[in-house]
């Protein structure tokens, strides 16, 4: 699918904008501060309702102003039109969402009819952040893919947090309470079964194609791959609960479940077995972060049947000109791509065919060349 | 509004705004409302509401609600009395009553397990529900417990205490979707889940 054009009103620092789109390669190119992120946020609330930056709505308000509108078209799409706007009114901040006209008032009516990417700088921390950031990524991975992954792990947070609520009593009290932890322990075992058998199953088939990926922008040798490490290591039953078991007094100990998904690991290792992180380079990390988002796109693409559009903001700075020249090369698969840049990255880009270009200037002045 | 525009309103909307559901809006809406309404009327309406509280209590046996000792459910002698059905509240008990497709006994307990806010077994009726069992006469406990983790964990937790008093315990299963609640679903699907309903 793709954006054939952009309507903004009073969103960020633009008035009115009307942006019409290749279903190719887009560049906006500019200063910093000019508004280029602001156009990718700007599609990405109308594809996810929710901006990437995570500020609330009346901070994308442009100042002065008591409300903003962003509509797209889209084309090669189910859906024709995506609207998005936000209004201040007697009691409030109002958001209405839009598909083809018609109201949608449930959130999840309007998930994964749009399907974007988002590329951003801060990709890097899912490489080199805790464990947390590798376990939230691949989450939103595969719930993409399974929509009803999401309900599992809600389910599972909840028993693990009663669990450990049962522990820390027990510690106070210092009183047993077997019977409410078999139960609670019951439910633990059939969600943690559940989700380490479909974190499994999902790792096994990126990670394959996620050092493909990395090889083919970096090219050479020595890549990295990455494994699923569980904290429980059987999807079985009887195993999990067991361990459960066995652990119970040291966790009521230190009044808290110490085993379980809520620790699993994913290790991004290089070629000599190490942690890829603590040997690699800049535009190494850049590559690989590129290539977790890639992998991700590829996977949803392939149990889809559809083409994401790829929103790129702004990861060219710790790129050569080969790797740049690699990267676009191996994302030009025939999505749509929306890159932002500053100036002065956007040479040696130039040469490529079927895009345009879009000079973004202070004040929120759109050029388009 | 600056200051009070009348001291009246402004407690009514008060009161009203603190029940569930309603907001300073609707509170506002109502309250004009009774203004406007005829002298009898709001008196019937307030009789309605302390009438409620004066003479309704809970039932000394299932927890429902009842105007004596032990409510019409209870105490019905067309009723089967060899099953109780458990439910999380009192609401619960109406929900199925107005389907019309359960003919036995129910048992409140009162809330669910959810150690996450401090309730244990204890804080629950179940004490209550194992000396029905263990009376005579009860040969089975439907749980009725809304498919939350909470509900889950309630309905796990009752069949181990229960299992010890050789009572049969079954829960329902079949129509209600995954995560539905019994106050959405519809009559017809409840009375199809009591009946399709599997052992624990
Ligand atoms: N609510 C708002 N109203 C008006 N202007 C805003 C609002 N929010 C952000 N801005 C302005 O938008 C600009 C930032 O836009 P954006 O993040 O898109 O810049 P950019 O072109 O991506 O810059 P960089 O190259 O530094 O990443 C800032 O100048 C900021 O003052
Ligand atoms: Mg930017
Ligand atoms: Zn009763």
């Amino acid at each position: 699918m793709h954006v054939k054009e952009l309507s903004l009103k009073n969103f960020r620092n633009y008035g009115s904008q009307e942006i019409e789109f290749t279903n190719a390669v887009n560049f906006f190119i500019g200063e910093n501060g000019t508004g280029k992120t602001n156009i990718i946020e700007a599609i990405s609330i109308l594809s996810n309702i929710r901006s990437f930056r995570n500020t609330p709505d009346s901070e994308i308000i442009k100042w002065g102003e008591s409300g903003y509108y962003c509509s797209l078209q889209a084309g090669e799409c189910e859906n024709k039109k995506f609207e998005v706007g936000c209004l201040y009114q007697n009691d409030g901040l109002k958001k209405k969402i839009k598909i083809d006209g018609r109201e949608v008032s449930n959130s999840s009516e309007y998930y994964g009819k749009l399907l974007t990417v988002f590329f951003s700088p801060s990709d890097i921390s899912i490489i080199y952040g805790p464990p947390e950031a590798r376990r939230r990524f691949i989450d939103s991975a595969i719930s993409k893919i399974d929509s009803g992954y999401i309900a599992t792990l809600l389910d599972f947070k909840k028993v693990l947090a009663n669990r450990n609520s049962i522990l820390r009593n027990i510690r106070e009290k210092k009183k047993s309470d077997d019977g409410q932890l078999d139960v609670w322990d019951g439910l633990f075992t059939e969600k943690a079964s559940v989700i380490i058998g479909k974190r499994k199953a999902f790792i096994e088939r990126y990670a394959s194609v996620f050092t493909e990926s990395y090889k083919k922008i970096m090219t050479g040798t020595g890549h990295p791959y990455i494994k699923y490490e569980p904290s429980i290591e059987s999807a079985d039953r009887d195993y999990i609960f067991n361990r459960l078991f066995r652990a119970r007094r040291s966790d009521i100990y230190r009044g808290t479940t110490g085993q379980g998904p809520q620790r699993d690991e994913y290790l991004i290792m290089n070629e000599n077995g190490r942690i890829f992180n603590h040997f690699a380079s800049q535009g190494q990390k850049r590559i690989a972060s590129i290539s977790l988002k890639i992998s991700e796109n590829e996977i949803i693409e392939e149990d889809t049947g559809q083409k994401s559009i790829l929103l790129i903001d702004d990861i060219f700075s710790e790129l050569d000109e080969k790797r740049r020249g690699n990267m676009i090369e191996f994302l030009n698969k025939g999505n749509q791509i929306i890159f932002t840049m500053v100036n002065s990255n956007f040479t040696g880009l130039i040469n490529f065919n079927n895009h345009r270009n879009f000079f973004v200037e202070p004040g929120g002045i759109i050029k388009r060349q | 509004m600056n200051g009070k525009y009348s001291s009246y309103l402004d407690n009514l909307i008060k009161k009203l705004s603190s029940l569930p559901g309603i907001g300073p809006k609707s509170a506002s809406r109502l309250a004009f409302h009774i203004l406007k309404m005829h002298p009898d009327e709001v008196t019937g309406l307030s009789r309605a509401i302390t009438d409620l509280k004066e003479n309704i209590r809970t039932c000394g046996v299932c927890g429902g609600i009842s105007e004596g000792e032990v409510c019409g459910i209870c105490v019905d002698p067309s009723r089967d009395r060899s099953m109780v059905c458990v439910v999380e509240d009192a609401r619960d008990i109406l929900i199925i009553e107005s389907t019309g497709g359960f003919k036995g006994l129910y048992h409140s307990l009162n809330g669910l397990l959810s150690p996450l806010d401090g309730i244990g077994p204890e804080d629950l009726s179940i004490t209550g529900l194992v000396e029905r069992c263990r009376s005579g006469g009860v040969s089975e406990i439907i749980l009725a417990l809304n498919p939350t983790m909470e509900g889950d964990a309630t309905s796990l937790y009752l069949a181990r205490v229960i299992a010890g008093t050789g009572v049969r315990v079954t829960r329902i299963a079949h129509g209600l979707p995954v995560g539905a609640d019994l106050e959405f679903a519809d009559g017809a699907t409840i009375a199809k889940s009591i009946e399709g309903r599997v052992s624990m």
